[in-house]
């Protein structure tokens, strides 16, 4: 008689090929990415709060991507500015999503990088625009202790203010510097808050969303609008007529630290 | 002027009465201590009210003198409960009437670790997120546990001892030695998996926090063994013969940590082998505002010390060993400055960055440490500390 069970028992596993699939297991099991898995699936953290993401809702089959021209931004610093009033920072906290970076010429040496040069651009120097590269395979969303961020199905990477402890542990394995903890209570003066976006507490880690409000609604980031020599292109790099995708088929591009395999989707066209 | 009686707490004799007994010194004491306790929660408070801008930390340099004093205090906390293990394990009888004190010390420094955690939190009310939505890919996460765990599992060994319980010990053992070796090498990965600040990826991390939590954890012990009996009143059969054997410890102790830090160092300043960033953060500790850690390190936590537990006319005076083990104490403080430092002070973008602390955040620092020598304190007067005598089980005893 045939049951379920001698079916089982009459697949073909030898001894051999049992202890190679088990050991296979086993070295999954260790493996960082199934090690979340155990916890991503538990029933409380398969929906995540996402209050303040939740609307408008990702888009499906979308990743978004950004590319930067180097050889076109001049360092004026204009996205900076303007990415501190589309998102709410704090005026007092010292914090910008991007930082620009005044680099050698003939050199890709960050070390060698002045973040606090005064006038630009220079005829010697170059300018390298850094901020979160919305990696897909990211050090911060591994390393929070509380699942407090995460990569949403669109590509980019959020931080749940009301769920963030504050420990930092994200800013510290972040290889782009791109996190910033909130030293003080953020200051938006009353007449420039935009209200699409919250304003933080006090002790919360925030980050570039990629100006998640507008581009979920189709609009372009705001970085990307306000560049006065057009440097930044942004989109969709599932989409193969995008901006996007045609420079990163035509054009060689390169990304920040591409050998911490963080798979950084922010590229740099040179 | 109280009317306090001795209570019995599932089995544990607590002498609430020994807490308002005691000499001029003893009230002195204890008004200092929580004194400074007092203004360092009043410092807290104030981080928590206006945000972590009183503190020195900023961007750049994240995690600074609340780090360095937690891993500090974990290490002494591992360090207390690897010894008071080892009575068990490896039969060290001369050891035996620290049982008690070196249990007490793995509590009291597992606590303030948590405490000094818990501060560098900028939402500690959100602490009950550790386990409704836990992330076990971080390290973090595994380190509040083991942690937590950790000073359980102190406190039933406490528990144990205070109510004579001598079948527990060994199977308590057992699983201690294993855990407090696994509470600091998991403090160690926390740095050490860090890839984005090159001076802390390193695979020595774990075993260096492990050695200098040993190294510390033996000096700090035989601080104790050499204080208790002028203050109070525990009094040990043969203080003599406790310090030597610790000693002893010690001075493998000292070299193992010395040449894990040499392999730390080497990597980084071999000329084929540096990377300039690794390279860097040296570079900056070395000739930066930070040198006085590298160089007291190597010179307190090992030179000097490493000399005295060797030295003939030396090692075996008491007052020799007492300053030794003062200096390794110090020494070890000083590489956790070094060790946070060398990772912290370059930001991943390339910028140096120096981190000063504020008068309030070493308010609260002070205020912490104070809590910690206030809880040793009680607990040594209102527990029984009369030495634990029983045949040790493990095999290879005397």
């Amino acid at each position: 008689m045939e049951t379920g069970l001698t079916g089982v028992f009459s697949m073909d596993i030898s001894r051999r090929n049992f202890l190679k699939l088990s050991g296979m297991g086993g070295i999954a099991a260790l493996s960082g990415k199934s090690l979340n898995l155990v916890t991503s699936n538990l029933p409380w953290n398969v929906k995540k709060i996402g209050k303040y993401y939740d609307d408008p809702a990702p888009v499906e089959g979308v990743h978004y991507a950004m590319a930067i021209d180097t050889q076109a931004c001049i360092g004026c610093r204009r996205c900076m500015y303007a990415c501190i009033k589309e998102n709410n920072i704090g005026r007092t906290s010292g914090i910008q999503y991007i930082r620009l970076l005044e680099m050698e010429e003939s050199s890709f040496d960050l070390l060698n990088s002045n973040q606090y040069y005064t006038d630009a651009p220079k005829e010697d120097k170059w300018y390298l625009p850094a901020h979160c590269n919305h990696c897909d395979n990211p050090p911060c969303v591994q390393a929070c202790p509380v699942t407090a961020t995460w990569k949403e199905p669109d590509g980019i990477v959020i931080v749940d203010y009301d769920r963030c402890l504050g420990c930092r542990m994200c800013m510290i394995n972040c290889p782009y510097w791109a996190r910033k903890f909130n030293w003080i209570k953020p200051e938006v003066p009353e007449d420039e808050v935009n209200p699409e976006v919250p304003v933080r507490p006090v002790g919360v880690v925030e980050k570039c969303t990629f100006c998640i409000h507008l581009v979920r609604k189709g609009i372009t980031t705001k970085c990307t609008e306000v560049c006065p020599v057009g440097a930044r292109k942004f989109g969709d790099i599932n989409d193969p007529d995008s901006e996007i995708s045609y420079l990163l088929r035509t054009r060689r591009v390169t990304v920040l630290k591409e050998d911490l395999g963080t798979i950084p989707r922010v590229y740099y066209v040179g | 002027m109280f009317n306090i009686r001795p209570i019995t707490i599932l089995g544990v004799e607590v002498k609430l009465d020994m807490l308002f007994k005691g000499s001029k010194q003893y009230y002195g004491w204890m008004a200092i201590l929580l004194l400074l306790i007092s203004s360092g929660f009043y410092a807290y408070y104030l981080q928590l009210s206006e945000g972590f801008i009183v503190t020195g930390s900023r961007n750049v340099v994240s995690w600074s003198l609340y780090i360095i004093n937690f891993i500090f205090f974990v290490g002494l906390a591992a360090g207390g409960l690897i010894v008071a293990s080892s009575v068990e394990l490896f039969g060290v009888k001369k050891l035996e009437p620290l049982l008690k004190v070196g249990v007490i010390q793995a509590f009291v420094c597992a606590v303030t670790a948590m405490a000094f955690v818990t501060a560098d939190l900028g939402h500690p009310e959100r602490f009950y997120r550790f386990f409704i939505t836990p992330n076990s890919s971080s390290m973090m996460f595994f380190d509040f546990m083991i942690l937590g765990g950790y000073t359980a599992l102190s406190g039933v060994d406490l528990y144990a001892l205070l109510t004579k319980r001598m079948r527990w010990l060994f199977p308590l053992a057992v699983v201690s030695l294993p855990a407090a070796i696994s509470v600091h090498s998991v403090t160690g990965w926390v740095f050490g998996l860090v890839k984005s600040r090159p001076s802390w990826f390193s695979a020595i991390m774990a075993p260096l926090f492990i050695s200098s939590a040993i190294t510390s954890g033996l000096a700090l012990l035989i601080i104790i063994t050499l204080v208790l009996p002028k203050y109070t009143n525990i009094k040990f059969r043969d203080p003599h013969a406790i310090v030597m054997t610790l000693r002893k410890a010690l001075s493998i102790a000292i070299p193992v940590d010395l040449f894990f830090l040499f392999n730390e160092i080497l990597i980084t300043v071999w000329p084929y082998a540096q990377k300039p960033e690794h390279h860097l953060g040296i570079h900056f500790i070395q000739h930066g505002p930070y040198a006085f850690s590298l160089y007291g390190e190597i010179l307190l936590s090992a030179v000097i010390p490493f000399i005295i537990v060797l030295h003939p006319r030396t090692k075996n005076s008491i007052k020799w060993i007492a300053a030794a083990s003062v200096f390794v104490v110090v020494g070890i403080f000083l590489k956790r400055i070094f060790l946070i430092m060398v990772g912290m002070s370059i930001s991943p973008l390339g910028e140096l960055v120096v981190y000063i602390p504020t008068v309030l955040e070493i308010n609260v620092v002070v205020g912490f440490w104070a809590m910690a020598v206030l809880m040793f304190t009680v607990m040594i007067r209102i527990f029984n500390m009369d030495p634990v005598e029983h045949q040790v089980t493990a095999e290879f005893s005397e």
